[in-house]
């Protein structure tokens, strides 16, 4: 249940009630299943999971400090029988019903593992790679998640799985990797189907965190191995494909289970981190030879697969008469000029990559009301606010100057106040109680 | 999910999370009763004081060779996997004899397998530039060894603090044929004073 959602829901049925909309018993029985729902669910698995994550490090303390006095094998029968009174408490639990209960000492019963793992590696010296006996752990903790539906064993084994790939990366970058790590990529999908299958959201924004992670530092690992931009370029275009199918589900199958706005969100984020990127690349660099790279663009097999499928999409879409052609077009428009953008052609236009980035923070704000997503809509405004002021270093000192600037951007404020409710009012599938937002913008 | 389907999983997941921890203790004795014993010089112990527990970082005399005193198949660049082929010494410890890019068929002797961290033609002795780091004598390979460290009860991490500079300690390994390594104890001028019991 979404924070603040029962007290709203108080305020619009008294209202609904005095404008005949409903009956006064109707409300109150409303109400009152709301109120039964709410029921201390999600705030009390909250405090059971912060407890258990207590319990956690009491065991891998305690067993650290009092440990001298006992014989080896003692120890790891401690730490088994601990294990095992883990998963006898959650058959209890989960018997009588409690299943928050049940999911919690799972999670308790994987964290033991790992820290019998750890002690056993300690006391008899087997000093193998340490991200190996990082794997052995989310390896379990995930056999665990699945077999016993536990949606806290599945957080602690996507957490552990990407500690395990950053593990794996040579920590000073001295030698970096010329090869992309796709091993963590077969940890992710099994990791997303059991996200999928328990319907568990906390997993599924990890796991998209973990998939930004993963995606940029491959990226990055390109691009350093190929000298070149075209990786970095297709990565642009990706988060706007991913953008693109969640935009198509969010109205049509559903295949995300109510996670598409989330992933659009991700997407949005991850643009504007790239689009950042993609202009310091061009505010810094005198010498441009990486960047006529990238007239070669268009030739790129992979880019322009990653075009043709949000132009698939596109496609499908109008195909359909879905109501997201027109976000889903934009995300392809986007996609494709950004290429442009890097070709010595548009190096000639001045403040191109800024007309880019204002155009898509104000495609971002208008997004995020039309899909009803207020992180995208906000995201938008922090866009636009960024380019301000990538605006405001590139014209101090030069020609236009900073009062250039703060005519520009009064005016495009003023007629942005005048004209954007206007046009707002004329934007069909506007969510209704949006009004506020424009004067939070100015 | 049902009550029976339940139980089950969870007696599974628990007998499956117990027979992994099982396997490595399995292994290890399984690799300490079939490997041959050799005793390596360390320097000398740092201890160190973490939240795990107290270990002494071992400072292994193979893990740092001077190129003029041990033969090579070819030359090593850094982050490759060298095999150290060991011989015995005439004192009290085994000597890094030759370094190998493979364990080789013919040769009959206990190998240890390391990483090399640094090859002679990066090797700084002082002045990178001066003639110095040209000399074979001067150059040297520094070899890491999955095994660096001893994890020890704190009674016993607080009486190697106080051995003497001028006494030798000894780390004896389980060497495995794949060059594998295990520490089976700890010696101080040829005088075993820690053994490792199998369990």
């Amino acid at each position: 249940m979404q924070f603040g959602y029962v007290s709203r829901l108080e305020k619009d049925a008294g209202r609904w009630v005095e404008q005949g909309l409903l009956t006064a018993d109707a409300a109150d029985a409303i109400l009152r299943d709301v109120h039964s729902r709410r029921g201390g669910y999600s705030f009390s698995t909250v405090i059971i999971i912060l407890g258990v994550i207590c319990l956690c490090f009491a065991a891998m303390t305690f067993v650290a400090a009092n440990w001298d006095e006992m014989a080896r094998l003692l120890r790891v029968g401690l730490l088994i029988a601990a294990m095992w009174a883990s998963y006898v408490g959650s058959v209890l639990a989960h018997s009588r019903g409690r299943t928050a209960i049940a999911d919690a000492l799972v999670l308790l019963g994987s964290g033991i593992f790992g820290a019998a793992i750890m002690l056993v590696g300690q006391m008899y010296h087997l000093q193998g790679k340490a991200e190996d006996a990082v794997l052995l752990w989310a390896a379990g903790t995930f056999v665990a998640a699945a077999v016993l539906r536990s949606r806290g064993a599945l957080w602690l084994a996507i957490i552990l799985f990407a500690i395990w790939f950053l593990m794996r990366l040579d920590p000073d970058f001295e030698s970096a990797p010329d090869a992309v790590d796709f091993w963590y990529l077969a940890t992710w999908l099994p990791c997303a189907a059991l996200a999928w299958w328990l319907h568990s959201r906390g997993a599924a924004h990890l796991l998209a965190i973990g998939l930004i992670g993963w995606i940029v530092i491959s990226a990055v690992i390109l691009t350093d191995r190929d000298n070149t931009i075209t990786w970095f370029a297709c990565l642009h275009a990706a988060f706007f494909l991913v953008a693109a199918i969640a935009l198509l589900s969010i109205k049509g199958g559903n295949w995300l289970r109510g996670f598409e706005s989330a992933v659009i969100g991700y997407s949005v984020l991850s643009i504007i981190g790239t689009t950042g990127v993609w202009t310091a690349i061009q505010v810094f660099n005198d010498d441009d030879a990486e960047i006529r790279l990238a007239v070669q663009l268009m030739n790129f097999i992979p880019y322009v697969a990653i075009l043709a499928a949000i132009a698939a999409i596109a496609g499908w879409a109008r195909q359909m008469r879905s109501t997201q052609f027109y976000d889903i077009a934009f995300c392809l428009v986007f996609a494709a000029a950004g290429a442009l953008l890097l070709t010595q052609q548009a190096q000639q236009i001045p403040f191109d990559t800024e007309f880019y980035a204002l155009a898509l923070s104000i495609w971002f704000i208008r997004m995020g009301w039309r899909q009803d997503i207020a992180t995208v809509t906000r995201l938008g405004y922090f866009a636009f606010a960024l380019t301000m002021l990538l605006i405001y270093f590139r014209t101090a000192g030069t020609l236009l100057g900073t009062t250039g600037f703060y005519l520009t951007a009064g005016l495009l404020l003023v007629l942005g106040a005048i004209f954007f409710p206007r046009l707002l009012r004329l934007m069909p599938g506007r969510p209704p109680g949006s009004d506020e937002e424009p004067e939070a913008a100015s | 999910m049902n009550r029976r389907g339940f139980i089950l999983g969870a007696a599974g997941v628990a007998i499956l999370q117990s027979g992994a921890v099982g396997a490595m203790i399995a292994n290890r004795a399984r690799n300490i009763a079939n490997g041959r014993e050799v005793i390596v010089e360390s320097g000398f112990v740092d201890p160190r004081d973490l939240f795990r527990g107290h270990y002494v970082t071992l400072n292994l005399v193979v893990g740092e060779l001077n190129a003029g005193n041990v033969e090579i198949d070819r030359e090593f660049a850094s982050d490759e996997t060298v095999y150290a082929e060991l011989q015995e010494g005439e004192e009290l410890f085994w000597t890094a004899k030759k370094l190998w890019h493979d364990i080789p068929e013919a040769v009959d002797a206990p190998f240890l397998r390391g990483e090399i961290t640094l090859a002679p033609a990066v090797t700084a002795s002082g002045n990178a530039e001066g003639e110095d780091a040209l000399d074979p004598a001067s150059q040297r390979y520094r070899i890491a060894f999955p095994f660096d460290r001893y994890f020890a009860p704190k009674l016993r991490a607080q009486e190697l603090e106080k051995f003497r500079q001028d006494q030798r300690l000894g780390v004896v390994l389980s060497v495995g044929e794949d060059g594998s390594g295990i520490i089976k104890g700890i010696t101080v001028d040829g005088e075993i004073i820690y053994d490792e019991p199998l369990f």
